[in-house]
């Protein structure tokens, strides 16, 4: 190119904006828009994370996982109430048990008819360690207590919820009627019509998986009727002193009495 | 619509991407340092604020051109109606601060003499040679045919020549 050309261009280009220029007007810009630069996004992603969850339960989960999770999940399995690692063992360990066996209904049955047995059983080992002390059952501290009732109730709720659904699909799928208010849509339309031996299978674990609550029921009756947990009542499956939630397993049903942490 | 940080991220890529076209866009078309400046801002709030209401900006670059092109005509109307006296006032350029006294006349006048180009000649003059785009680039920005685009640009450069000459 012709260099009287070349000179006026370089001349023209003595105009453009410096680096400083461009990151200042940039710096300005971002605190206008209020805009955090980029080693914020971990920030903002934590603070979300921790609206969530409090505090403890992230640090805990950090704890266990960082520190190599076995050795303190199997100390967290024989955790009681009041214990140090009981939280990591409610809030950490069957959450992540409770998210793997996913969305098979009977599978869930199980998994929350057992977890309830643990609670219960749970229960009559703090108390019956209390009394071992010495101590009467009422000096279990009174806060405890309510712990134990609430965790008892949810996870009651729980399983009765699950064992309902399954019944009430059975149900359906017996009556080919339309299906019910339990049952979404999408299982309707997915569940694949079972041949009469499959239904009179289903029909047997059905019944199993209700006789095994109902057996959890009888073992723990006294202490259940100590700690006044009502419980659904199994001759009206519809009416539930609890507000038992049939939406994904997770949810917790909501309580007016105890609050959590 | 919220904020999200994928929206955030884009935004300051575009940025970092067509700040400096856009500047050198308003530059070239206004003479004023200061001022080009301003409105490269401008246009990035805008493109932000349009972002904000959920909408989507395929291509950054035409879209900030054209958001930049009309700021610099507003501009240009406010300028025209307003009164003789500040007419006067923005007619003195800002002093330049990087660039020497000596600089600033040559390039006062390398600015003077562009001007007498015709304004889509000064602009593909200044979007090759001095942003450096490529006529392909320059051609899908004015969805022109990257030939007729380069032809353009010959005969704007011989234009110029010859003021240069002159």
């Amino acid at each position: 190119m012709n260099p009287k050309l070349e000179q006026f261009f370089n001349t023209l280009k003595s105009h453009r904006l410096s680096a400083d220029e461009k990151n200042l007007a940039k710096r300005e810009l971002m605190a206008r828009l209020e805009i955090t630069p980029a080693s914020s996004v971990w920030l903002v992603i934590w603070q979300r994370v921790t609206i969530v969850r409090p505090m403890w339960v992230i640090a805990t989960a950090l704890i266990v996982v960082l520190a190599g999770g076995t050795g303190i999940s199997a100390a967290a399995e024989g955790a009681l109430p009041g214990d140090l690692f009981y939280p990591i063992k409610i809030k950490v360990k069957e959450p992540i048990t409770r998210a793997l066996v996913g969305r098979q209904e009977d599978k869930r049955a199980d998994f929350e008819t057992e977890i309830l047995g643990k609670r219960l059983e749970e229960a009559e080992r703090l108390f019956s360690s209390a009394k071992v002390e010495g101590k009467e059952q009422e000096e279990v501290a009174a806060k405890l207590t309510e712990q134990i009732k609430d965790e008892v109730g949810r996870q009651a709720a729980k399983a009765l919820a699950e064992t309902e659904k399954l019944k009430v699909k059975q149900a359906a799928v017996k009556a080919k009627e339309e299906p019910t208010e339990a049952e979404s849509e999408q299982e309707s339309m997915t569940r694949q019509p079972e041949s009469k031996q499959d239904q009179n299978q289903t029909a047997e674990v059905e019944d199993k998986k209700e006789e095994k609550l109902d057996q959890l029921f009888e073992q723990h009756r006294e202490l259940i009727e100590k700690l006044e947990i009502k419980l659904d009542n199994k001759n009206n499956p519809g009416q539930d002193k609890r507000e038992v939630r049939t939406g994904p397993v997770n949810r917790q049903p909501n309580h007016g009495s105890a609050k959590r942490d | 619509m919220e904020t999200n940080p994928k929206m955030e991220k884009l935004f300051l890529k575009a940025y970092d991407d067509y700040a400096e076209a856009i500047f050198t866009h308003c530059f070239f078309k206004t003479s004023d340092r200061e001022l080009a400046k301003d409105l490269m801002q401008q246009t990035f709030l805008q493109a932000w604020v349009y972002l904000r209401q959920g909408k989507e900006i395929k291509e950054f670059r035409p879209f900030l051109y054209r958001l930049a092109n009309n700021l610099v005509i507003d501009w240009y109307r406010r300028k025209k109606s307003d009164s003789l006296d500040r007419m006067m006032d923005e007619g003195f350029n800002p002093a330049e601060e990087n660039l020497s006294v000596e600089l600033e006349a040559e390039a006062n006048q390398a600015l003077k003499l562009l001007d007498k180009l015709d304004p889509d000649d000064k602009e593909l003059i200044v979007w090759r040679y001095v942003e450096e785009l490529s006529p392909g680039e320059i051609a899908s920005m004015l969805s022109e045919r990257e030939n007729t685009v380069s032809v353009r640009i010959h005969r704007a450069l011989k234009k110029l020549h010859q003021l240069l000459n002159d």
